[in-house]
């Protein structure tokens, strides 16, 4: 690079200087936030594979689990105006025996999926039910679904359908194999992504 | 210059649109976050050039791009991270002007708009390789275009002379004197005949056939 160049990568990070200091933390923590949680599915996938995936079940509530996971994901939803609704189906009870920070990781995975695969400005459900013996997480999103031939492919390692998506195709894999260590699946039917654990 | 960058990654936003605003000749920065929001911009302001990320949510970079080829006559420089040479046929065929790695934008970026401002493309060695490698049928294409515009009509090929020449809907509409819905359409219909998704890709069809050889 020539001097021309040198001067004007310091005429970059002179205009960069004149934002506010806090829209420039923000941009470094929300790209970072986003490798981290790449980084975070790669290894756990990994360590999943190596060793099985390691669950502690506690006595924990779903509700108060989802809206955890809505609360860390909502942030990301905004950015592109898609506002995330809430509901839980039937009056089951939501307290269950199952690792809560792992159905937290479910269903942000579940929630990330489908905020990314939306247009700005639409709405991404999630639902809860309870049917004896188990619990399920639905998310549906108004993206423009998936083609049945690429139903297979997904909840796999590396799975990506569309060519200019964003990630390692990782996440509804960690998924799966959530679901399953709590005796459970996932799966995918149009645009709705779904989850069930167990007792 | 105007240009619109439409990234999702706001680290890397922040850094490109604050490189470009120190750049001759650049009056404006418009920034989007995907691609919805760059179409909403493109609706309502003026804007020269499209940097376009490629991944990205909701839309996508490459049905973004092709929205944008399709109606406009804007270029696209579309930004990637990509190195696989398939990736460079697929911007080729939604109508991007080219592109830039990422890692290299920063350096590449002031003299790929002067490249796209003054007509040309900006497809790096490599890219262009790709392109050659990824069209085994060119030969026999070729030979089908010349018949693919014997189907239009004199205005159509009139309008398609235009495009061959960088010219707007505006610039098309009062060089032949007719309205520029009408040239919209003229251009929707020839784009059918053609079969071709965008602007670029009909006007590339027609230089390469002889352009005016077939009036």
């Amino acid at each position: 690079m020539g001097i021309t160049g040198t001067l004007r990568y310091d005429a970059t990070l002179a205009s960069l200087t004149l934002l506010e200091n806090g829209a420039v933390v923000e941009a470094i923590r929300s790209s970072q936030q986003r490798c981290l949680r790449l980084i975070d599915d790669l290894l756990q996938v990994f360590r999943a594979e190596q060793e099985g995936l390691q669950i502690q079940r506690q006595p924990c509530n779903l509700l108060a689990i989802a809206q955890e996971a809505l609360d860390s994901v909502e942030p990301i939803a905004a950015q592109r105006q898609i506002s995330l609704v809430l509901r839980q189906q039937g009056s089951g009870g939501m307290d269950l025996l199952a690792d809560a920070s792992w159905l937290q990781r479910l269903i942000e995975n579940l929630l990330l999926n489908a905020i990314h695969h939306s247009l700005r400005g639409q709405r991404v459900w999630l639902q809860l039910s309870h049917q004896p013996g188990s619990w399920q997480v639905d998310v549906r999103d108004g993206g423009a679904g998936f083609p049945p031939e690429d139903l297979p492919k997904l909840f796999q390692r590396f799975s990506q359908t569309c060519n200019d998506a964003r990630g390692t195709g990782l996440g509804l894999y960690l998924c799966r194999l959530i679901s399953a260590a709590h005796g459970g699946s996932s799966g995918l039917m149009g645009r709705l992504n779904h989850a069930s654990v167990a007792h | 210059m105007r240009l619109l960058l439409i990234e999702d990654d706001l680290a890397y936003q922040l850094a490109m649109a604050a490189h470009l605003r120190q750049l001759d000749g650049v009056q404006q920065v418009l920034i989007a976050v995907d691609g919805e929001m760059g179409l909403e911009l493109l609706a309502s302001r003026s804007v020269d050039l499209v940097l376009l990320d490629l991944v990205l949510p909701g839309l996508g970079g490459l049905a973004t791009c092709r929205q944008i080829t399709a109606h406009t006559a804007l270029p696209v420089l579309i930004l990637t991270s990509q190195e696989d040479s398939e990736w460079v046929q697929q911007i080729w065929n939604v109508g991007a002007r080219g592109y830039l790695h990422k890692e290299r934008a920063l350096a590449q970026v002031e003299l790929a708009l002067t490249s796209l401002m003054a007509g040309a493309s900006w497809w790096d060695q490599k890219a262009t390789a790709a392109l050659q490698r990824s069209d085994p049928h060119h030969a026999i294409a070729r030979a089908n275009q010349g018949e693919r515009l014997k189907g239009l009509t004199q205005r159509e090929r009139e309008v398609l002379a235009c495009l061959a020449n960088g010219d707007n809907n505006r610039a098309i509409a009062q060089r032949l004197g007719i309205g520029e819905g009408t040239v919209r359409s003229h251009v929707h219909v020839l784009l059918q005949k053609l079969q071709v998704h965008n602007r670029t890709q009909a006007a590339l069809l027609w230089l390469t056939a002889g352009g005016d050889g077939h009036r």
